[in-house]
């Protein structure tokens, strides 16, 4: 093992009552999630109606369901990268 | 593992020591497995784009129009309000030719245009009727008149040469 690694690590790592969220960030990271969830379940029905349309032999609506669905994974792609972007806060 | 020899370690509180033994940030932690999830979810969400785009796609790449000539059935063999269920444009497709009773030959793709399940001729009632969700549609235009079907069945072209009919092309409407 690499103690002395393990030391640094663990003089690194805050106490019990510094490993807090801010208030209210458990509600926005929860929020985030539902919103997330509620999203990714719209697309699900969009996939579901886009068979009833190819069923029914109606193309171009489903080119503006495939437009919606796109929308939501842009989004979901700008907020991953803007994720990414921000720093990773340790031991606040 | 033991802490005897790591001078640093003798005098820590029982938390320290753990943290040594398990070294890695509770906030750390909790960061990498929110944004792999987010990760996982924006797979998913692209997943799920792929499909509609995909279905989107394969739906206005399907040809429309189909023009090939097929004999179908000799002309007297289907009696006035008769029926013959036939194949075209392709081995598997499902087609129906109508002798009304008014006179006069028709033809349709079988396939309803509601959810494609097949259609059959009603003879009771006098029209063509699509089992699955009720649909109902006129013999004479192919047009729904009742259920969920609203386009009509696609046309199909005939032409009679020597007592025999045969058809021309599908004509999606």
């Amino acid at each position: 093992m690499n103690e002395e690694r393990h030391i640094r690590l663990a003089r690194d790592t805050p106490g019990r009552e510094l490993r807090r969220h801010s208030p209210g960030q458990s509600v926005i990271v929860g929020l985030g999630l539902a919103i997330g969830i509620l999203l990714m379940g719209m697309q699900l029905w969009l996939l579901t109606l886009a068979f009833d349309l190819y069923l029914s032999d109606e193309p171009w609506e489903i080119v503006v369901l495939a437009g919606i669905s796109g929308l939501v994974f842009i989004g979901g792609l700008l907020m991953l990268r803007l994720l990414d972007r921000a720093p990773h806060r340790r031991g606040r | 593992m033991s802490n005897e020899g790591i001078p640093e370690l003798s005098n820590r509180s029982r938390q320290e020591r753990w943290n040594v033994e398990f070294p890695y940030g509770w906030d750390a932690d909790d960061l990498v497995s929110r944004r792999q999830l987010l990760r996982f979810a924006v797979m998913v969400s692209g997943a799920l784009f792929a499909g509609t785009a995909l279905l989107a796609g394969v739906g206005l790449a399907r040809e429309r129009k189909t023009v090939k000539e097929q004999a179908i059935i000799s002309a007297d063999e289907v009696p006035p309000g008769g029926v013959h269920y036939f194949n075209y444009p392709e081995e598997d497709s499902f087609a129906v030719l109508l002798h009304l009773e008014e006179g006069g030959f028709v033809a349709y793709n079988g396939i309803c245009t509601h959810l494609a399940c097949h259609v059959y001729w009603n003879e009771e009632h006098g029209e063509l009727a699509c089992p699955c969700h009720e649909g109902h549609f006129d013999p004479a235009t192919g047009a729904p008149i009742a259920g969920p079907p609203n386009r009509p069945l696609p046309l199909i072209t005939l032409r009679e040469e020597d007592g025999m009919l045969y058809a021309m092309e599908e004509i999606p409407r």
